[in-house]
């Protein structure tokens, strides 16, 4: 146990390393290389669940992680504000640990559906294991620097992958999702400068965010819940939470920020629609979730109507416009912005439960939406077109497809038994307990369940019911049912949706101690 | 005290300014040299006059006022002086024909030589002189691609030059007239309480700013860099801007302003107008070595606020930043002019490269961190910077530093928009005429050297901060 | 809570014969219907659901109570309770499910899907038997969800034809927007304490009561829900009845049963009210129909509402029993309008659940005629069948709660009687144009044979109509089953009873009476009935266009949704847009700048170098004495200068 989130995160870079070395000609290897790594990382992610302990109460944050490493990294001196330190620092708590497991598991089925790539293999599997690395790295890193490294290191990777390997209208779609998220970034990076210069180890200035989320603050810094300091007007802290919000909120996407999303899903190749909806998305929720909510938990309270607002919005909104739309991806990506609007509800309910509910809802999506976009990519593998009214009656001639379509499309629209009724209950049940607002928060979330159904229903009426019909005669010989491959990858999603949606408890029991400690940061903070 | 004594100390303190005069006269030899045998030779020459004037350098224990109070030695003198000749020695890497390379080391010395005084500076007229010796060798190198359009930006720069150069030695009468001296370090806070000597502070500034290009001083830097061989480019857009940056720092340092001082806020909005420049002025070039000219000034516009706090954090920043800035640029017009070489001047040209990963994928990360996205060093240097702006907020309260910082954050990610159009020409966009361009594998290894470099500083960043401290300490 | 465990398979720390019962009886039909699937072969469903219902009948002799609770989240647990209420009704629905599953095997023996049928048909049981099942409000949502979704499936199950997906669709979405108010309203209750139905109390709040009110009468199809029921009869007829007339479409009932003493009172008098013209309505509309399933669904509807309308004058047990009842003579209703749609598909191609295409089928279908006229009597309300027993308790309860509450009250009883009398006037007219007269088609009636599958459950179900099954006197409004859901007997005067019973009776017989004049043999309306027109009684025959509302509701929705689009694109994107476009119009300006303020003073300084050096150039080169002609005109200048100035 002693170093293996160390091989966790960086085993896929260190075989991105060896491959730098191989001749581009022998394709092949590439994607083997690629499989075997994503899949050793899901493996040693097992092992780090099963000897994961779930009973441990944390007294401090200090104490909530496990299978801690820490070293250090940089020091230096850096004049008036003392050492500058920087620490190689991973760990996992009830939070992340999950986490950690879908985005092995996610990253696998990605390589899984990336197999037939044969142009620039090489760059191509290169820059997917980075990628697998960085993600893996947000969510174990506990050092605000670290975590910042491979949040920012995400976006590089993504906006190849997206432009080199994207649709037609990759370049434009590759550079507003990069711009975008940057700029996000640099919101949360702001913040992360006030905060090292607010935060303190010792009497050295930190980067730990476990110092920050013990709230070890320097006395009279701009950050310091008691500093009298304002800024603009403001409490340094409160915009500090907004600047994290806008950051992580452009990466969750929240609406109004969300209008890169749907471009980058329609654009990126299969494989990488499934990662990005998969686990960029929950990068942004973590982030909110760990750093937003864990570190400003004062702020979080007052705002939590207003991050709750945001929620509704988007799950409204997004829902609306998946209903609008003809292109079966761009549905999906609409659909996600809709999902993800359930996280920030139960976000800002600050309860136990609603906190639970985003994190299974992140867990949730993080195998719906994939799988959707898997579902997407079989239609556009076999014609090279996914608009709804190209497709009818596909349920005739590809029934195995059609069951995985219904098992996901019913996972998607909350129907329970599935996962994704689990996560949207869960908030819902915050949302309806929560003190932080009205109660009209909580029956306009609800609302979202009748549109998620609208839309996926109506797609399935459209593409799935009725006559069978393909518009081009030419896509005729291509209809056939699902491979052995895309079966291997829906598979197992299908039996972790189920298994979750009939025993919760599967996620939750990792998340349930952490998050009882969690919200206990919110009575404390509270006068 | 007698003579002898003052004599004796000139003497003494000549050891601080051996460097700069092993420069000159290495020039000299240079001229001579070049009378009998080209290329090599002189190329030779160059090197071994740098390494001499390093090694002066590093060995010059003196710090503080000496001849007089004319020069002023410290810590970043020396240091940068280091930094100064090993970028010149980078500028060996270039490809470089043996016409008139001669009179190219020639005038990289004398501009290196005026850079090292110009650091040093205490007395005005020093000021005035070195900053004049900078641009003339400037003018001249301007014009060595020797081609009309080279003549042309030559001409532009020397009329802007010489505007600048006159309005500069305005301010220096004015300030001379109502202080009565010449030296930078007595001048004390209430040096330029009345107006007349503020308005000669801001007419000097005029002539420091048009070397760091600070906006609107900043105009003459598309052209030149565009024309100028890539070299003396990579060398005019490091070596004089540092040194410029350097003395300003020293000036500001005397705290001769409060922090709420309204020239303190012209140079802060100065600095943020330079950063919009350089960066919306990016957006739609076409050209690539223009692209990359006004990302130049937007970085100007990151450096200019280091000066301004007066902490161990901005000066140690201001060094990071400076390291990182003077690699980075350097390798990133080593791409542009092996690019050039192979006829891929503008932009959509890069098109053709596609087939060229490896440099693609290296100049992409050297581009990458000019914008300052981890894990390069290019984005310490920006963290760096925030953090002093940040710290310079709580400490000097004034709310102008937290806009300048939103004004950086901003067009970091405004600068993301126009670097990556050379990653997005090589990688992105399908061409049809896929040719290799013609690289050697010196190239390679050296792009990858540098590029690693980068990588390391990232990870490491107490390197360049060690460097800074050894290089400081060895003469003891 | 008895039996609250740390894990959450109750198996494995109880042990006993009961639960492996229970979970026996949950999942059989399930278990039954997949491996149906799976290998394709039907016995597995039939046997499935077979010993599910033997199961149940042994929990009902053996009187097995059972009670435990999963911890299905942490710190949260889920009561399941099987007592005496959900065991009666569990047998009920397996009992309906076996019938129909056996009328099934003839019915989809052609059908290619049927393996797909029957696994949909096992789920469909598995979820109902877990909504009666569960104890914990959410997860009776759970199984009510699931509930709805079989019901999408089968509604769906001819997915090519024309109009089914749409139907499918309307009626899942219906269903959804009424689970979206249960949900809402369950989770406010959430807050004040256990959702365990058992360990209820005190009475909810007007809100999440209403709320939790309005998802009933979406599963029941009461107004303004009711549309999506009869959208629903596109399904396999066996699935309406079993789906749309015995099981899913009490859910509502069940659970209205079951949360009723809790509720709000103005939310009581809600749901009689809606329970009242709901009934009102499905017997208008029922008066109308063309097509059979038509006239049954809309019955159902009726019936739906006296049961609703029970609830909500707080004769939960009456309703129950309505229910219950209701259950046996719908179903046969349906299984038999099956069998003749069943036997018109064979004979004719024209459609076969359109009366018009009917009538003289006695001769045809003997076997289905009387039971078909048994559950028709039972469902009239006429004396000695159990359709008359149960209605009478609800509609005594009524007049009974609008002593209490006033006058106007009055209009819940009256309108149930009106709807008794309208609900014998639309049997009449069914049973006469189908089984009587002669057959309205061009093709020739042929002799068929009833098969055994068919028979067997229309003979089962319409015994289960007359009075015997649920009590001797055929003038009890309880019944012996009544103790299985209620422990206070009711107890109500005699004088109102036998006054309902009187006027019921009198209007039941008149309303067939009636019947019979218009729609008999050889009466105009009969001759005239394969040509008729829906004419001037439009607005009941599309029952009040309803589901016309829905789909504009819908289409609405739909262009908002491309507004919604259009504003992304246009607003929120375009936001994204307007700051790069203007980013780069100021990049232009600075291009501009750039151009002017540093190309212009060197080209104005070279335009004024190069006209002053033509000049001088001009000078120098021409002869001397021009030469000299300028300067002597300089010294002129200079001179006058001085000496003027």
């Amino acid at each position: 146990m002693q170093n293996t989130l160390t091989y966790i995160f960086l085993f896929p870079l260190l075989i991105a390393l060896v491959m730098l070395f191989i001749p581009a000609e022998r394709w092949k290897v590439f994607r083997r290389l690629s499989f075997a790594a994503v899949a050793i990382q899901l493996v040693l992610s097992v092992i780090l669940m099963i000897n994961f302990d779930q009973s441990l109460v944390p007294e401090s944050w200090e104490g909530a992680f496990q299978f801690v490493e820490k070293a250090n990294w940089i020091n230096m001196s850096l004049g008036s504000i003392g050492t500058i330190s920087i620490q190689y620092y991973l760990g996992v708590d009830g939070i992340s640990m999950p986490l950690v497991a879908l985005s092995s598991f996610v990253l696998l089925i990605g390589v899984i559906s990336s197999w037939n790539i044969e142009e620039k293999a090489k760059g191509y599997h290169i820059l997917y294991l980075v990628l697998s690395s960085s993600i893996i790295g947000c969510f174990i890193a506990l050092d605000f620097f670290l975590f910042y490294l491979c949040f920012e290191f995400m976006l590089l990777p993504m906006f190849f992958l997206i432009g080199i390997w994207g649709g037609s209208r990759r370049s434009y779609a590759s550079i507003k999702f990069f711009l975008y998220t940057l700029l996000g970034s640099l919101f949360i990076l702001v913040v992360m400068i006030g905060l090292y210069l607010s935060v303190v180890d010792g009497d050295s200035s930190t980067f730990s965010m476990v110092k920050m989320l013990d709230g070890a603050y320097a006395s009279d810094t701009v950050l310091d819940p008691g500093s009298p300091q304002l800024i603009f007007g403001y409490s340094a802290r409160v915009l500090a939470f907004i600047f994290l919000i806008i950051g992580f909120g452009i990466k969750l996407p929240a609406v109004p920020v969300h209008t890169w999303l749907p471009d980058a899903h329609v654009e990126a190749p299969t494989p990488i629609s499934v990662v990005l909806a998969g686990l960029l998305l929950k990068v942004g929720a973590y982030g909110l979730l760990r750093i937003a909510y864990g570190i400003f938990p004062d702020v979080a309270i007052d705002f939590s109507g207003f991050v709750a607002i945001i929620g509704v919005i988007s799950i409204l909104y997004g829902g609306m416009n998946a209903l609008a739309q003809r292109d079966l991806k761009r549905m999906v990506a609409y659909s996600s912005v809709s999902h993800m609007g359930f996280v920030l509800v139960g976000l800002g309910s600050i309860t136990s439960v609603g906190f639970s509910g985003s994190l299974f809802h992140m867990i949730s999506h993080g195998l719906i939406s994939p799988a959707l976009f898997l579902i997407a990519g079989v239609i556009y593998d076999r014609t090279g077109n996914r608009q709804m009214e190209n497709f009818s009656g596909l349920a005739a001639k590809m029934p195995v497809y059609t069951f995985f379509m219904a098992v996901f499309f019913f996972a998607g629209l909350g129907l329970p038994g599935l996962s994704g009724f689990v996560g949207e209950l869960m908030v819902l049940m915050g949302a309806f307990g929560s003190s932080q607002f009205s109660l009209w928060i909580g029956i306009l979330s609800t609302l979202g369940i009748a549109v998620s159904a609208a839309y996926f229903l109506w797609t399935i009426q459209r593409m799935f019911y009725g006559k069978y019909f393909v518009r081009e005669s030419a896509w005729e010989s291509s209809m056939f049912d699902l491979t052995a491959r895309e079966k291997l990858m829906l598979i197992p999603l299908t039996i972790l949706v189920i298994a979750m949606g009939i025993y919760p408890r599967l996620v939750l029991d990792y998340s349930n101690e952490t998050i009882n400690f969690f919200i206990q940061q919110f009575s404390i903070g509270q006068p | 005290m007698n003579l002898i004594d003052q004599l004796n100390g000139i003497l003494a303190d000549l050891q601080g300014v051996w460097a700069e005069s092993a420069l000159m006269l290495g020039a000299i030899a240079v001229l001579v040299l070049g009378l009998a045998r080209s290329g090599r030779a002189i190329k030779a020459l160059f090197l071994i006059v740098l390494i001499f004037a390093c090694y002066l350098n590093l060995t010059n224990g003196l710090r503080g006022d000496i001849l007089s109070g004319s020069l002023f030695l410290s810590v970043h003198t020396s240091t940068f002086g280091i930094l100064f000749l090993i970028t010149a020695s980078f500028l060996l890497l270039f490809k470089r024909g043996d016409k008139h390379s001669t009179e190219f080391y020639f005038f990289i010395l004398s501009m290196l030589t005026g850079s090292l005084l110009m650091m040093k500076a205490n007395s005005l007229l020093i000021i005035y002189l070195s900053i004049e010796l900078v641009s003339f060798s400037s003018y001249i190198l301007t014009n060595f691609s020797f081609k009309k359009k080279g003549f042309e930006a030559s001409i532009k720069y020397l009329l802007f030059g010489a505007i600048c150069s006159a309005i500069m030695l305005f301010g220096l009468g004015i300030i001379y007239g109502s202080t009565s001296t010449f030296l930078v370090s007595e001048w004390n806070s209430e040096t330029f309480s009345a107006l007349l000597p503020q308005v000669g502070f801001i007419l000097l500034l005029v002539g420091i700013f048009f070397k760091i290009s600070i906006a609107p001083a900043h105009l003459w830097v598309p052209a030149t860099y565009q024309e100028a061989p890539a070299d003396a480019t990579a060398f005019m857009s490091i070596v004089p801007k540092l040194a410029a940056l350097v003395l300003l720092k020293r000036i500001f340092e005397g705290q001769i302003f409060t922090s709420n001082h309204w020239i303190y806020s012209l140079v802060l909005g100065l600095g943020i107008l330079t950063i919009v420049a350089g960066t919306l002025g990016a957006f739609r070039q076409s050209n690539a070595r223009r692209m990359i000219s006004f990302g130049a000034i937007a970085h100007s516009g990151f450096l200019l606020p280091l000066t301004l706090i007066q902490s161990t954090t901005a000066s140690e920043s201001l060094w990071y930043y400076s390291v990182v800035y003077a690699i980075m640029n350097m390798v990133t017009f080593y791409l542009l002019d092996v690019h050039e070489r192979n006829g891929i001047v503008e932009i959509d040209d890069y098109k053709q490269t596609s087939r060229s990963v490896w440099i693609g994928a290296i100049f992409s990360l050297i581009l990458v961190s000019l914008v300052g996205l981890p894990p390069l060093a290019g984005f310490t240097a920006k963290l760096f910077l925030f953090t002093t702006l940040w710290e310079g907020y709580s400490l000097l309260e004034n709310s102008q530093m937290l806009w300048y910082l939103i004004v950086a954050v901003i067009a970091t990610v405004g600068s993301l928009f126009f670097y990556l159009r050379i990653p997005r020409a090589i990688f992105l966009s399908q061409s049809t005429d896929n040719q290799s361009i013609n690289l050697n594998l010196s190239t390679k290894i050296l792009a990858t050297l540098f590029c690693i470099v980068l990588l390391l500083l990232f990870f490491a960043p107490q390197l360049v901060m060690e460097a800074q401290q050894l290089l400081n300490n060895v003469h003891e | 809570m008895d039996g609250v465990g740390t894990k959450w398979w109750p198996y494995k720390h109880k042990g006993s014969v009961n639960e492996v019962l229970i979970i026996s009886l949950l999942f059989l039909p399930l278990a039954g219907g997949v491996f149906g699937m799976l290998f394709k072969n039907t016995s597995y469903s039939i046997g499935g659901i077979g010993l599910s219902f033997a199961a149940s009948l042994l929990v009902i002799i053996n009187s097995i109570e059972f009670n435990t609770a999963i911890q299905w989240l942490p710190d949260y647990s889920l009561g399941i309770k099987l007592d005496s209420t959900a065991a009666i009704l569990i047998c009920l629905v397996t009992l309906i499910s076996l019938l129909v599953h056996t009328f099934s095997l003839e019915y989809m023996r052609e059908d290619d899907g049927k393996h797909r049928y029957f696994a949909k048909l096992g789920l469909f049981t598995f979820s109902m038997i877990g909504l009666l099942l569960a104890d914990h409000l959410i997860l009776l949502f759970v199984f009510w969800e699931l509930v709805g979704l079989t019901s999408y499936l089968l509604i769906g199950f001819w997915y090519k034809k024309d109009g089914i997906p749409a139907s499918a669709r309307l009626s899942f979405m219906v269903n959804r927007i009424a689970d979206v108010a249960l949900l809402a309203g369950i989770l406010m209750i959430n807050n004040s304490g256990s959702l365990n139905i058992s360990e209820l109390s005190g009475t909810w709040l007007f809100l999440p009561s209403i709320l939790v009110a309005i998802g009933a009468f979406g599963k029941s199809a009461q107004l303004p829900f009711s549309g999506w029921l009869t959208k629903a009869m596109v399904g396999p007829t066996p699935v309406s009845a079993l789906i749309h007339a015995a099981t899913m479409v009490a859910a509502g009932v069940y659970l209205l049963f079951r949360v009723a003493p809790f509720m709000h009172e103005s939310t009581l008098i809600i749901v009689a009210l809606t329970g009242t013209f709901t009934a009102l309505y499905g017997g208008l509309c029922a008066l109308f129909q063309h097509d059979i399933k038509k006239v049954l669904a809309y019955s159902t509807i009726s019936q739906l509402g006296y049961m609703v309308m029970g609830i909500g004058v707080g004769a939960g047990s009456a309703s129950i029993f309505h229910l219950f009842t209701h259950a046996f003579f719908k179903a046969g209703l349906f299984l038999g309008a099956g069998a003749i749609i069943h036997y018109l598909h064979q004979v004719t191609k024209a459609d076969a659940q359109d009366m018009r295409n009917m009538g003289g089928l006695k001769k045809a279908l003997p076997w289905t005629y009387s039971t078909f006229l048994v559950c028709a009597l039972a469902l009239t309300g006429i004396p000695f069948f159990s359709g008359f027993m149960s209605k009478e308790g609800i509609i005594i309860a009524g007049w009974e709660w609008a002593e209490q509450i006033g006058a106007w009250a009055y209009i819940v009883p009256d309108v149930g009687l009106i709807t008794a009398f309208l609900t014998a006037l639309y049997v009449g007219r069914m049973v006469l144009l189908v089984f009587y007269s002669e057959n309205r088609l061009e093709e020739k009636i042929v002799a068929f044979s009833e098969n055994l599958s068919l028979k067997v459950p229309l003979i089962v179900l319409a015994l289960g109509s007359f009075w015997f099954v649920f009590d001797w006197n055929p003038f009890a409004h309880e019944s012996r089953l009544s103790g299985y859901w209620s422990s206070t007997p009711s107890h109500s005067s005699d004088s109102i009873s036998l006054i309902v019973m009187i006027l019921s009776t009198l209007l039941a017989i008149s309303g067939l009476v009636l019947a019979y004049s218009f729609f008999k043999p050889g009466s105009n309306y009969e001759q005239s009935f394969s040509k008729l027109e829906v004419g001037k009684f439009k607005l009941a025959f599309n029952g009040f266009y309803l589901v016309a509302l829905y789909q504009s509701i819908g289409r609405g929705f739909s262009r908002f949704s491309q507004f919604t689009f259009a504003v992304d694109q246009m607003v929120v994107d375009g936001f994204i847009h307007f700051v790069g476009v203007g980013s780069v119009v100021i990049s232009k300006v600075i291009a501009l700048i750039d151009r002017f303020m540093v190309d212009g003073p060197v080209n104005l300084c070279g335009h004024i170098s190069a006209f002053v050096g033509k000049r001088v150039a001009g000078l120098s080169s021409r002869d001397i004495q021009t030469q000299l002609a300028w300067l002597l005109a300089g010294v002129i200048l200079i001179l006058s200068w001085i000496l003027f100035f």
